[in-house]
């Protein structure tokens, strides 16, 4: 399904919750932003638009891909600009800026980058790093739930304001299919909750008027 | 005078109304994972690779002066004692074996010093082990012999048990006690104890030890005596080391010897066996 | 039979035996510092030929079965007893300015003599765990054993 741009309107018209998935390459450290709870070959087309050597298009093999996170929004428009900004900073991140992405990456005493065969942690602390700047830029409050609470970092790069953590449960994660309907579910009845107060509230302050 | 952008800075509603410019969309140095995120249990069983929960020790910390254990130091500590110390050696071996494993990412060598140290401890658990393998080696020699030098230890005991005066008969329970643990693997808890040829041929020698220094002026003493019927002697091997109490036992002997009641020589194991089951039971 | 070479002469029997077979001009060896070192080791799981099997002593609980699935045999599953009245006030370490106890088997052959053993047996049930004359520490560093 997942396999061209979402509109906001698509996405609640066909019963999903306003959503977005990061998944995990466990060979490569890669991370991959998806609007629904699966991937296919157009996000890594459109995500990884000039691989090399270091940085390898991944495959699209199930089970060498985990989840990350789970970001909920508070508006489908949100989880729209949220995934459109996470894809453009990762093609800044290979195309645009790439000259500044290297210089921010950390060197050891002999100015190499850390990394093991194909693997290279960096990415996933990259992917991070943009997700915080995306949310931030798409002012949406947002939840995200962690796969490892481990990998959000310091709390300082966190706009308190926006953004609220939650780790997964470590047992759920065995079954990511059945986890991933669970958080759909529980946010599409959140989302729903804060739909009718905002009526409530429009409505109120109509009658005010 | 107040300007009215004073005047407008300082009303409350300004605050809210005011377009939030979000910043723009660039890329941002990547964050980097903490450990800060998360808490660890002070028991989790992974501490047991650390020493003092530290990372790594200094070499200072480090006990460089320590001797291991000697083979007389271990001969004196009992089974439970070693076993302890195989496992307290095993964990330290273990942060041991992580810090070298650690420091060699830097040095690029086994670091000496923690070396060193693993092989003190190892030298102490080949010396446990050596210690219990002795202690095996003893015992299996000792058995040996033990056929020729039980008759003279159970008739040295026998002395010892009559000769005793009144004033001695806690500290001579006592001896029977041990005696009947060591020799024929009789202990005071019944669940621990199985019924094998030992045990039935225990039981007939303290029996018969027990009346003969607490009843031997009951009339039907001559009559009774040696006791042979494992039933018989398991009636007063129970009995208290009194004399009212094995007077008591004796009557209830001749009762059962009255009703006829006697256990067969050759199913003697298995009777006693199910009867102690059955005590258990209940 | 064929006739030894005349050049084997020159050297003894040992002298041909030892490795390496080649030395300078000068008599230092063309390789290494020494000719001595030990060659001898226990062969490691990578080495041997395809019918030398050597595992780690960390598989071969169980077998597998013909659809893919492994039953594991409990029996063969290794197990750790712990002691039931664990001890920690023991350390590894003794400090080094204890008193080393020696043990000298007076009137014994040694550890395993089955004679001590009777004698400790006796000394067990006559007087428990209370020390005796003879199995008391002296001079403060001497005992039975």
């Amino acid at each position: 399904m997942s396999n061209r741009f979402r509109s906001a309107n698509w996405l609640a018209k066909n019963g999903y919750a306003p959503q977005v998935f990061l998944f995990r390459n466990l060979e490569s450290g890669q991370v991959l932003y998806s609007q629904l709870p699966t991937f296919t070959d157009y996000q890594i087309k459109t995500q990884f638009q000039r691989p090399n050597w270091q940085n390898k298009r991944p495959s699209l093999r199930r089970d060498i891909w985990r989840l990350m996170a789970v970001v909920d929004c508070d508006t489908y428009e949100g989880s729209v600009k949220l995934y459109e900004n996470l894809v453009q900073l990762r093609s800044m991140r290979d195309l645009t800026l790439k000259d500044v992405a290297m210089r921010f990456r950390p060197r050891n005493k002999d100015g190499n980058i850390w990394y093991s065969a194909q693997f290279r942690p960096i990415y996933t602390q990259e992917a991070v790093a943009d997700l915080a700047t995306s949310i931030e830029n798409a002012q949406t409050k947002s939840k995200i739930h962690w796969e490892d609470e481990w990998r959000k970092g310091e709390m300082s790069n966190w706009d308190g304001n926006l953004v609220t953590h939650e780790s997964i449960d470590r047992v759920a994660l065995q079954t990511p299919k059945a986890l991933l309907e669970e958080l759909k579910e529980k946010a599409k009845v959140e989302f729903n909750k804060l739909k009718t107060v905002d009526v409530e509230e429009q409505q109120q302050s109509q009658q005010t008027v | 005078m107040i300007t009215s952008i004073q005047k407008r800075a300082l009303h409350s509603s300004a605050k809210c109304l005011v377009r939030v410019k979000p910043p723009p969309l660039t890329i941002r140095p990547p964050i980097a994972p903490t450990v800060k995120n998360f808490e660890v249990n002070d028991d989790h069983p992974l501490w047991q690779f650390f020493h003092d929960k530290k990372y790594l020790r200094s070499y200072e910390d480090l006990d460089n002066a320590g001797r291991p254990w000697t083979v007389p130091e271990l001969r004196r500590k009992s089974f439970d004692d070693l076993h302890s110390l195989w496992y307290t050696c095993l964990k330290e071996r273990n942060i041991l074996a992580r810090e070298i494993q650690v420091l060699q990412a830097e040095i690029d060598q086994p670091d000496q010093q923690f070396m060193a140290a693993s092989d003190r401890v190892r030298e102490t658990m080949w010396r446990i082990r050596h210690v219990l393998s002795e202690r095996a080696h003893a015992q299996q020699n000792a058995r040996e012999v033990f056929e020729q030098s039980e008759e003279e230890l159970l008739d040295d005991f026998k002395k010892y048990y009559l000769d005793a005066s009144k004033d001695e008969d806690a500290d001579v329970q006592d001896a029977l006690k041990r005696l009947q643990l060591a020799v024929f693997g009789i202990s005071e808890v019944i669940d621990e104890n199985k019924v094998d040829k030992h045990f039935i041929k225990g039981i007939k020698f303290i029996s018969n030890l027990k009346l003969e220094r607490y009843s031997s002026d009951h009339e039907k003493y001559s009559e009774l005596t040696p006791i042979t019927d494992a039933g018989e002697a398991l009636v007063i091997f129970h009995a208290e080391p009194t004399a009212e109490s094995l007077n008591e036992s004796i009557d209830a002997v001749l009762e059962m010897r009255q009703n006829g009641v006697s256990v067969d020589r050759y199913d003697e194991i298995e009777t006693i066996q199910a009867y102690l089951n059955k005590l258990l039971e209940e | 039979m064929k006739p030894s070479q005349v050049s084997f002469f020159h050297t003894s029997a040992v002298a041909q035996l030892v490795r390496p077979w080649t030395k300078e001009r000068d008599g230092s060896l063309f390789y290494g510092l020494a000719k001595s070192g030990t060659k001898r080791h226990a062969l490691t799981t990578k080495q041997g030929n395809k019918n030398f099997y050597k595992g780690t002593r960390s598989s071969g609980i169980g077998r597998h079965t013909r659809k893919n699935g492994y039953i594991i045999q409990w029996n063969k599953v290794r197990t750790f007893v712990t002691p039931k009245v664990f001890n920690d006030e023991l350390k590894c370490f003794v400090s080094p300015n204890s008193v080393q106890i020696k043990n000298e088997f007076k009137g014994y052959t040694g550890p395993m003599d089955p004679k001590l053993y009777m004698t400790k047996l006796r000394e067990y049930i006559w007087h428990g765990k209370a020390e005796t004359e003879e199995s008391s520490l002296k001079k403060g560093y001497i005992e039975r054993g």
